[in-house]
């Protein structure tokens, strides 16, 4: 007789690159305006230069953001940021992977209580 | 009574953090008050037009109104970005103004006597409906609902033009200035 397959825990749905408190609300931000300029995003997240360049880095490495440098005709270029169709899906599949574990929760706490 | 686990206490952590971050990024890129004050304006302006009674007049008042007032939002839009360093939805926003506006003078032409001065009204109304779902707004759906029933009234007004635009631009202009006074900048 087969046996139904253990239905795989939603942590493993996580994505390494995206599970992950800034990146996370890097995402959250450039999904929902789609570009934003890195000053901004410094001021909004409330992150030191160092800190918000390496996560940034880290969502182009894999292909969820895309950088671009704006010359400027005076002082330093301002570098946007972009969301990518891959970034937004690995944003959205987060959420999911993040609500299947919060539903996993209750499904066993009414398990217990039942 | 379950334990959370420390990856479903995390999990709870950060969606409420993604939610925080969403409202806080879509408070600044709520920037509709400008297009809603700019075809407002030119539904006001085509209320006097049509009060005027020049048929010719009001023919070629809303496609020149509506390119510049589009081009008046698309510059808005362009000028606000770079100000503030955050992409404000250029595109569609302003899209649907174009498209709603020809869709309701449109409307209202082939429309029956009877249903053609609530037309304007629909189309604009359902022009909020879909940005108030985009941008999670309640004023849009507010002023949507209050232009959907300026459209019943409409039907029933006696002098259809000339209400049907002014209450459009008045209700336009009204939301506007009201969504303007609740826009957060950074």
């Amino acid at each position: 007789m087969s046996q139904t397959p253990a239905r795989s825990h939603p942590a493993l749905g996580l994505d390494d690159v995206v599970h992950q408190r800034v990146r996370l609300a890097l995402l959250s931000v450039l999904v929902e305006t789609g570009q934003a300029e890195f000053t901004y995003l410094r001021q909004l997240l409330e992150l030191s230069d160092g800190n918000l360049g390496k996560h940034l880095n880290a969502l182009s490495q894999a292909g969820y953001v895309e950088l671009r440098k704006q010359p400027a005709a005076q002082g330093r270029a301002r570098t946007w940021a972009r969301v990518t169709r891959k970034g937004r899906r690995a944003f959205r599949d987060e959420l999911t992977a993040l609500e299947e574990l919060i539903a996993n929760h209750r499904r066993t706490e009414q398990h217990h209580d039942g | 009574m379950a334990e959370r686990t420390a990856a479903e206490w995390r999990a709870a952590e950060l969606l409420t953090e993604v939610r925080r971050t969403r409202e806080m990024a879509r408070a600044v890129a709520r920037s509709w008050w400008f297009p809603m004050v700019v075809f407002g304006g030119i539904a006001l302006a085509a209320a006097a037009i049509d009060a005027s009674g020049s048929g010719l007049a009001i023919a070629l008042w809303w496609p020149l109104a509506a390119a510049a007032g589009f081009a008046a939002v698309w510059r808005y839009y362009r000028m606000r970005s770079r100000r503030l360093g955050v992409g404000v939805s250029r595109y569609w926003q302003p899209g649907l103004w174009v498209v709603a506006m020809p869709a309701a003078v449109a409307g209202g032409e082939a429309a029956p006597a009877w249903l053609a001065p609530a037309i304007p009204y629909a189309a604009v109304a359902g022009c909020f409906l879909l940005l108030a779902w985009r941008c999670r707004s309640w004023e849009l759906l507010v002023a949507a609902a209050a232009l959907l029933t300026a459209s019943a009234l409409a039907v029933a007004s006696t002098e259809p033009g000339v209400l049907a635009d002014a209450g459009c631009g008045l209700v336009l202009v009204c939301a506007g200035l009201w969504s303007r006074a609740r826009v957060i900048l950074p």
